[in-house]
């Protein structure tokens, strides 16, 4: 597997991938280190981190333990993360690639729509989607999709334009092979590599903006996230201003992991157009 | 006897920087059975616009093309795509020709699956004697078509070829990305597929010593047009066009003494 | 006569890579003289003139030397040497007028003004035949044709009037209308401004029309060196051999019988 050792050769790549790894193990496990629900209270209020060994993050001025809501707060941050750039990645590359293949009218078309998603800040498509639906996770998931999908669109659309022109595709054409499937089985896995490299970048992103709309109280109330826990903290911000560095640093960790992530994985596929 | 394929009177024209080209004016010839017809010319003369007019890649504007007894530009769509195997085509680069993606043995496979020319049970073994056709060994059947020398791709796309049974195949600028070496061992195969198989050849080059090796008749083009037609011992040992003779003069050639 | 250029031992290896790209190369280039290097794809010859114009990626592993004797001193790019490459795309700065290209190398070596310096240039676009050479100064790469960028490539190359021009594949991208054509301006040029000439090529044909002395490259490793009509006439290696059995000369008779059937 010589892709996956030009991964192992990026040191940014590396460190994501143990910063990520860390992250998902700990979300995976949440159940079996902390079971419970994460937002019972579970001793003194205000207890600081570092003081009493049963709470080593110490607790909320409710008395809930932070270092388990951090540990299920992890789990929220990915799956919102990664389910957003999947739909979003999804969806993108489906209307780029048909953009891409179609040209014409349907491009036209396609691309100004495009043009509307991405005139409307992201996040403030999140922020109206969530006020009027309830709030919760799927709904959560599509609001910050709706507004990611656009960079992917725009992506694979180039890639399937200059692929269109490459020799392999029209020998296929010539061969017979029916649109559809050149479509589908010349064009598409060879646009997606850079469309995927993308894909770290939008989860990054889209791990902060559920974090930002956790802030503002439109997150889905019923899970503990690391934007709730800030918002928590914010009332005893001067007091106990740990509660939100707490979570904040895992946010950071988080996205700086995906980031360097993203990084190790343009670099692997970089790598392999250099190689061919 | 009747032509393989009769082009008559094609022409296209496109617009590039703001001027008007005519890529292809007024372009006719024939081809037969197992014969090989060379297109020479400088670059933008349409020797590759007119190999990519008549594999259909490109329309025309105008003109006739007469393929097996069929108007060729008048199909369309499933039945353009079931006739198409009967004209084939192997490009310059191979890297380029073949999806980065695919193994020597899905890129031989696709047309004999695409037009259902062998049950799937007999896929591996039509592909091995494909690739014996070649002469490729067939456990490289199961490599990807990036782990093969530039030798080898330029083979497998042969093989490709050969696989959807074509009575034509436009070779374009095939063997002048090829090492000295294997050039010359791919035209001799090219030769010998067209001895056996009966296979016509549209052989687009620049390079007039390979087509005097290989081709029956040759086309000279410029400016769009072919300006000269003939066999081609008669168009390399007594050329009538500028064009011909100024192709012929810039071959280079093996100077054996410098005072003969 | 001290050789312009000297090779002792040389060998190469790329950075991350085990095996030498270059292998005990060792070769003299007498001033004046027009030397081919010929060889297969990854035959290194490439590497060779890359080598010598000092173009090592950071990392390359070399032991052996260059050096170049009738200097006494390292060689500078653009005043010592010019080079010129395959692709003519690549070969000049898309976003720079012609004319600023071709004088910057003047002005820099030649210590000119930048008026001098685009009389030179215009001398020097006059010199490689491109027409109307005012008008092109201020002209931009793209509105140029394959060849003629390859001719203003050549005219940059040889600005600071370098003693070698080394020609790395400088015809292979071109038709052999185009190819023929600088080739015969390379053998003018080099005749007139008395320029050595290094010229890298796969064509076993182009180097015995040009070359004084040929050199036969083969897996990183230079198998034989020699007058050119000695190389074509009684070549001593088998690869040689090899490569002259398979060329494909327009001389040959034809490999099909007859005409169609």
């Amino acid at each position: 597997m010589s892709a996956l050792r030009r991964f192992a050769r990026s040191p940014e790549g590396v460190v994501g991938f143990v910063i990520l790894l860390t992250l998902a193990s700990v979300a995976l496990l949440a159940p079996v280190l902390f079971p419970g629900d994460p937002l019972r209270i579970a001793g003194a209020p205000l207890i600081p981190p570092f003081t009493d060994p049963s709470f080593p993050l110490g607790t909320d001025r409710l008395g809930r333990d932070v270092l388990a809501g951090l540990v299920h707060g992890a789990r929220a941050s990915l799956i919102v993360g990664i389910a957003a750039a999947l739909v979003a990645v999804l969806i993108g590359s489906i209307v780029g690639t048909l953009a891409g293949f179609a040209g014409g009218l349907i491009d036209e078309a396609l691309m100004r729509v495009v043009d509307a998603f991405q005139i409307v800040p992201g996040f403030l498509l999140a922020l109206a989607f969530v006020s009027v639906l309830q709030p919760s996770l799927p709904i959560v998931i599509l609001a910050i999709a709706l507004g990611a999908w656009t960079g992917p669109a725009r992506l694979a659309r180039a890639e399937v334009l200059s692929i269109r022109e490459r020799d392999y595709v029209a020998s296929a054409r010539i061969i017979g092979m029916h649109p559809l499937e050149i479509a589908l089985r010349e064009v598409l896995p060879n646009a997606l590599p850079p469309v995927l490299a993308l894909s770290a970048v939008i989860v990054a992103g889209a791990v902060l903006t559920e974090a930002a709309l956790s802030f503002l109280g439109l997150g889905d109330p019923n899970i503990v996230t690391w934007g709730s826990m800030i918002a928590e903290g914010r009332a005893v911000l001067r007091s106990a201003p740990y509660l939100s560095i707490i979570p904040g640093l895992a946010l950071v960790a988080t996205v700086v992991g995906t980031y360097l992530f993203g990084e190790g994985l343009t670099a692997m596929l970089s790598r392999r157009e250099q190689h061919s | 006897m009747t032509p393989l394929i009769k082009v008559r009177n094609l022409s296209k024209r496109y617009r590039s920087h703001g001027r008007e080209v005519q890529a292809l004016d007024d372009v006719s010839f024939t081809l037969g059975e197992r014969e090989t017809l060379a297109l020479v010319g400088p670059s933008g003369s349409g020797k590759s616009t007119l190999s990519r007019a008549i594999t259909r890649l490109i329309t025309v504007d105008g003109g006739e093309i007469c393929f097996a007894g069929e108007d060729w530009l008048a199909l369309k769509g499933a039945e353009l795509r079931r006739k198409r195997r009967y004209m084939q085509m192997v490009f310059q680069d191979p890297l380029e020709a073949l999806n980065p993606r695919a193994t020597v043995f899905s890129a031989i496979v696709d047309p004999i699956r695409i037009h259902g020319l062998a049950p799937r049970a007999r896929w591996r073994q039509e592909v091995s004697q494909l690739l014996d056709r070649v002469q490729l060994p067939s456990h490289l059947m199961d490599r990807a078509v990036h782990e093969i020398s530039g030798g080898q791709r330029q083979r497998v796309a042969l093989a490709r070829a050969l696989a959807c049974k074509p009575r034509l195949i436009v070779l374009d600028e095939a063997v002048s990305a090829l090492d000295v070496s294997l050039r010359s061992h791919i035209i001799d195969l090219m030769i010998e597929l067209q001895r056996e198989e009966g296979l016509s050849y549209l052989f687009v080059s620049h390079d007039l010593a390979v087509v005097k090796a290989m081709a029956h008749r040759t086309a000279v083009m410029e400016a769009g047009r072919i300006v000269e037609l003939g066999p081609t011992q008669d168009v390399i040992d007594r050329p009538q066009s500028n064009m011909a003779k100024a192709l012929i003069a810039a071959v280079p050639r093996l100077i054996r003494s410098r005072n003969p | 006569m001290t050789a312009l250029l000297k090779l002792e031992g040389y060998t190469l290896t790329y950075p991350r890579q085990t095996e030498p790209a270059l292998i005990d190369i060792s070769l003299e280039l007498a001033a004046g003289e027009k030397l081919a290097v010929i060889g297969e794809s990854g035959s290194g010859k490439s590497t060779l003139a890359r080598a010598v114009a000092c173009l090592n990626p950071r990392g390359t592993c070399e032991s052996g030397t260059i050096s170049w004797p009738s200097l006494g001193r390292s060689a500078q790019a653009g005043s010592d040497f010019g080079m010129v490459f395959q692709d003519p795309g690549s070969n000049l700065n898309p976003v720079l007028r012609i004319g600023e290209q071709v004088a910057e190398a003047a002005r820099e070596h030649l210590d000119l003004s930048w008026k001098e310096a685009e009389a030179v240039a215009l001398d020097l676009l006059k010199k490689v035949q491109i027409p109307q050479p005012e008008a092109a100064l201020r002209a931009y790469p793209h509105q140029f044709s394959g060849g003629q960028r390859q001719r203003i490539a050549i005219a940059a190359a040889i600005a600071a009037r370098p003693r070698l021009l080394i020609a790395d594949e400088a015809t292979s991208a071109l038709d052999t209308l185009v190819q023929a054509e600088i080739v015969r301006l390379i053998e003018t040029l080099v005749t007139t401004e008395k320029m050595t000439l290094m010229f890298i090529t796969h064509d076993i044909a182009l180097a015995s029309q040009l070359a004084d002395r040929i050199a036969v490259m083969h897996r990183g490793r230079l198998v034989e060196i020699g007058p050119a009509e000695e190389i074509v006439a009684n070549p001593r290696d088998p690869y040689t051999r090899h490569l002259l059995d398979t060329h494909i000369d327009l001389d040959d008779a034809p490999r099909i019988s007859g005409g169609a059937a």
